[in-house]
């Protein structure tokens, strides 16, 4: 079976379902990106979860378009790092659960900066809720990043985090102020 | 104002390994670490006191109890004022809340086998009888695991099991995030096990307890057990993560089908999980193929065969004709370590026509084909991916 085939049976099993579906998990299928954009798009109102490498890691990002308005009710990420971007940036209002435990993911300076942007900027439209950045190295110069995410975090009333997960990051941030401050 | 999240996960806050490894620190399972502040170095840091918690309170909401060791130390051997059941009659006699953080930050941890212990944390078992053991409980194998399972004695296992065997209040036996430890001997958990089978008549529900020890071999003695207990109410059946082979299935096949046997006014199969095993193709063709033609499928709710290799043409070709008289269908995992299930089309037209209330899919576990870039938009070309797929995969579980 194809991918593109496969994602059109899964569509029609959430659309067939609808009615009672509430969870689709799916893992380590490593989708080209459209093809899993194109699920996110064809998926009802249920709570997608993606994990493992759903999306391979040699897609480009240039057409990972995820439309804006999909019916997705919730979409929950883990270890797609290299993809976690385009979902933050597309689906704020539909990204619940953003776990980057354990990547390391080369762009997470970026992505530290597009999740504090996004919270300083987009205010109540923002569904996120549990956030892992467990273990995640980030690089010394790029502390101060680390650490006005967390305190954006934290602080904004626009954000109900019921799970924030930093394991593993405390020793760089006392490092930090050693060194730093 | 500023307002911290209600669950700050920090086990790495206070725990930092010095031993230089490139060990993975244990990943807290979602929901049970809470505390004042984030950024502080050693709990005794943080302003709140979890003694000053209510236990009973946070036992009925259902929430991650401890956090102190000396909390938990204080509750060895006392009777909880109220199990932590998720329903009544319910005994979910293993399920491990309390692991906590490492209390080890300040040790020194020159070797591997150092920091392995320093892994010990403080936890606690909740007995049948409501009775707390607390103790050190290691996390089994961190790294691998995305649900972070508990290693547990077999003898507490063992001892919940035998009181168990002759209890018959309860109706749901579970082994939820917890695992035999791999250098204790599960024969004799299993052993009792094979007690419950035989004697309990009041489970409906039941679990076999997970563990990894290949030589171990008890499934002989469990199916006889099960056989011959007199009046059987097991209509649930997990028997997820405890080395199930293809022979193993065999034995344990023809009790089920005995049990669930319809001309024989068997009992109706209502969830039937065997994950994480070394099953093959040839035993769920069989076993699918085997309850379509004697069980009554329709109470069936809760189908699973994840983690095993076993998504072949044949056996999923057995499984599809299944699923048209699961007519309750709540949850169905179809995903397979080695294949991507083949007949996802077939499986969609079947679920399509289906009247099932499917509430709950799971599809994957290994790389389905997939388009190369430079064929995007012509498909003429295409490409396998994840040829080797990693291990890791095959241990996604299924409660998110």
């Amino acid at each position: 079976m194809q991918a593109e085939e496969w994602v059109a049976s899964v569509v029609a099993i959430a659309t067939a379902k609808n009615a009672t579906l509430q969870k689709i998990h799916i893992t380590g299928v490593h989708l080209r990106a459209f093809l899993a954009a194109r699920l996110i798009a064809g998926i009802p109102a249920v709570v997608l979860t993606m994990t493992d490498d759903c999306v391979s890691i040699d897609a480009p990002g240039a057409d990972f378009y995820i439309d804006p308005n999909a019916a997705l009710r919730e979409l929950r990420v883990a270890r797609n790092a290299n993809y976690v971007l385009h979902w933050w940036r597309a689906m704020p209002r539909c990204l619940v659960a953003l776990d980057l435990s354990d990547t390391q993911c080369t762009g997470v300076v970026q992505l530290f900066d597009a999740l504090r942007d996004s919270l300083a900027t987009l205010r109540a439209g923002i569904a996120l809720q549990s956030l892992s950045i467990a273990r995640v190295v980030v690089p010394a110069d790029q502390l101060m990043t680390f650490k006005e995410l967390l305190e954006v975090l934290l602080i904004s009333e626009y954000i109900k985090l019921k799970s924030l997960d930093i394991s593993g990051m405390a020793q760089q941030i006392r490092v930090y102020n050693r060194v730093v401050c | 104002m500023a307002v911290p999240p209600p669950m700050l996960h920090l086990y790495g806050a206070f725990y930092k390994p010095k031993y230089g490894s490139t060990m993975v620190i244990p990943r807290p399972p979602t929901g049970l670490y809470e505390a004042a502040g984030y950024a502080q170095d050693e709990p005794a840091a943080t302003s709140r006191l979890w003694s000053d918690v209510d236990l009973a309170q946070r036992l009925e909401a259902d929430v991650p109890v401890f956090r102190v060791p000396s909390l938990i130390a204080a509750l060895h051997g006392q009777q909880l004022a109220k199990r932590p059941a998720h329903a009544p009659g319910v005994v979910d006699i293993l399920s491990l809340h309390g692991v906590d953080y490492a209390a080890s930050s300040n040790l020194p941890q020159p070797t591997v086998a150092k920091a392995l212990r320093c892994m010990t944390e403080p936890g606690y078992v909740v007995g049948t009888n409501g009775a707390v053991f607390a103790g050190g409980i290691p996390w089994h194998n961190p790294a691998m695991a995305e649900d972070a399972r508990l290693i547990v004695h077999a003898r507490v296992v063992a001892a919940a099991l035998k009181a168990l065997a002759h209890d018959h209040h309860h109706h749901t036996l579970s082994f939820e995030r917890c695992i035999i430890g791999p250098r204790h001997n599960p024969s004799v958990a299993l052993l009792a096990m094979a007690e419950v089978l035989r004697h309990n008549t009041s489970l409906t529900s039941i679990a076999f307890p997970r563990y990894r020890d290949q030589q171990c071999n008890l499934w002989r003695e469990m199916s006889d057990a099960l056989a011959a207990n007199p009046f059987p109410l097991f209509t649930s059946i997990e028997a997820s993560e405890c080395n199930l082979f293809d022979q193993d299935m065999t034995v344990l096949m023809s009790v089920l089908l005995r049990l669930f046997d319809k001309s024989h006014r068997g009992l109706s199969p209502v969830a039937l999980k065997f994950e994480d095993n070394a099953l093959t193709e040839a035993s769920v063709r069989d076993l699918c193929s085997n309850l379509q033609k004697t069980a009554d499928l329709s109470r069936l709710q809760v189908l699973s065969f994840a983690g095993n290799t076993w998504a072949t043409a044949s056996s999923c070709e057995a499984l599809l004709k299944l699923l048209p008289f699961a007519t309750a269908l709540r949850v169905l995992n179809v995903m397979s370590g080695g294949h991507a299930f083949p007949l996802t089309k077939q499986l969609a037209a079947v679920l399509t026509e289906s009247p099932c209330p499917l509430e709950e899919f799971r599809i994957g576990g290994f790389a389905v084909a997939s388009v190369q870039v430079c064929a995007v938009p012509h498909t003429s070309q295409f490409h396998i991916y994840g040829a080797n797929c990693p291990a890791t995969l095959f241990l996604v579980r299924t409660n998110t």
